[in-house]
């Protein structure tokens, strides 16, 4: 615990991608800030599953955002879905 | 504590923060723009540390890497499109701005009132987090914390979510949070009580980071610390 003091990048990393959510489906962001932040989210995801596979993918290899919203102020957690990207080609994305 | 001092201390704080926050970002798993920004920050801070700690081998004046730093951050800024770490960044870029015009203004009077009113905003942001707070009905009854504790995704353990079942305790909690932020300003009337008020408010910052993973919070916010404690002694003499 005392550790992630000096070093925490993976948890600030996933901080970052849910204020990049955030700004996505806030009603008052720009069109240029939520291009930006379905990119950003696009481009941090590839990257991260890219990392996780044990083999190059394949080129026709495609992902999609698929945000989900807390529901009610209850203690059960239930979700739905409150945004979905189109799909865009890993091999794209992996690239940048 | 002189201007010269505790601006000295805070380049060489904020220089540490600086650092670690850029290393973070040259992990492998980050893209190779943001690796060369944060190579850039991680380069100016270690200049900066040399200059605040008198270790510089060419005799580097603090204004160079601290503008090159304020130079560094504008361009970060856009490529996340605004800060990466929300209130930490917000913070980082202050103290910067701060300790620009407190090495570079021309006059000593617009240098003290650079480093000034870093201070000021630090008495601020602790009252401006208890105001919000107080006024909105969750965090009175105790509801905002508990579901902090409930919902938080940090992985610091099962136990944590153990707190969210003491609805008394997290009232109390509560209170104590909202309670201290709205006193703070007041304890800038006395050096002895805001030294305790600042140990306080780092070891809250530091339980931030170690049950929800808010590290940068901690290491940014101790970094203004300094220049409360020169505004306190420049207006009321330390007393």
């Amino acid at each position: 615990m005392l550790g992630r003091l000096l070093w925490n990048a993976e948890w600030n990393e996933n901080l970052y991608l849910v204020s990049l959510s955030e700004r996505l489906l806030r009603a008052d962001s720009s069109a240029l800030t939520k291009a930006h932040s379905e990119r950003e989210l696009l481009l941090r995801v590839a990257r991260h599953l890219h990392r996780q596979l044990t083999h190059h993918p394949h080129s026709y290899l495609q992902i999609r955002l698929r945000l989900l919203g807390r529901l009610g102020p209850g203690e059960q957690i239930a979700s739905s879905t409150v945004y979905h990207s189109s799909p865009c080609l890993m091999s794209e994305l992996t690239k940048l | 504590m002189t201007l010269d001092s505790a601006v000295h201390v805070t380049a060489t704080m904020m220089a540490l923060a600086f650092i670690q926050q850029s290393l973070e970002h040259l992990r492998p798993a980050a893209r190779l723009t943001e690796r060369l920004l944060f190579a850039t920050r991680l380069l100016c801070s270690i200049l900066l540390l040399a200059a605040s700690t008198g270790g510089s081998p060419l005799g580097l004046s603090l204004s160079i890497p601290i503008l090159a730093l304020v130079a560094n951050h504008f361009v970060i800024l856009p490529f996340f499109n605004g800060p990466y770490n929300g209130g930490a960044d917000r913070m980082s870029l202050l103290i910067l701005l701060c300790l620009a015009g407190a090495t570079v203004l021309p006059v000593p009077g617009w240098r003290e009132l650079a480093f000034g009113y870093l201070g000021m905003q630090l008495v601020l942001s602790y009252f401006i987090s208890g105001w919000v707070k107080i006024v909105n009905p969750d965090w009175r009854s105790g509801r905002a914390l508990r579901d902090v504790f409930l919902f938080s995704a940090y992985p610091a353990g099962a136990n944590l979510r153990k707190w969210a079942g003491h609805p008394c305790l997290l009232l109390c909690a509560s209170w104590a949070v909202m309670g201290f932020e709205l006193v703070f300003p007041l304890t800038f009337l006395s050096r002895t009580v805001l030294l305790i008020a600042l140990a306080v408010a780092a070891l809250f910052h530091g339980a931030n980071a170690c049950l929800f993973g808010l590290n940068r919070f901690f290491w940014i916010w101790i970094c203004a610390y300094p220049s409360i404690l020169w505004l306190q002694e420049r207006l009321l003499g330390g007393n």
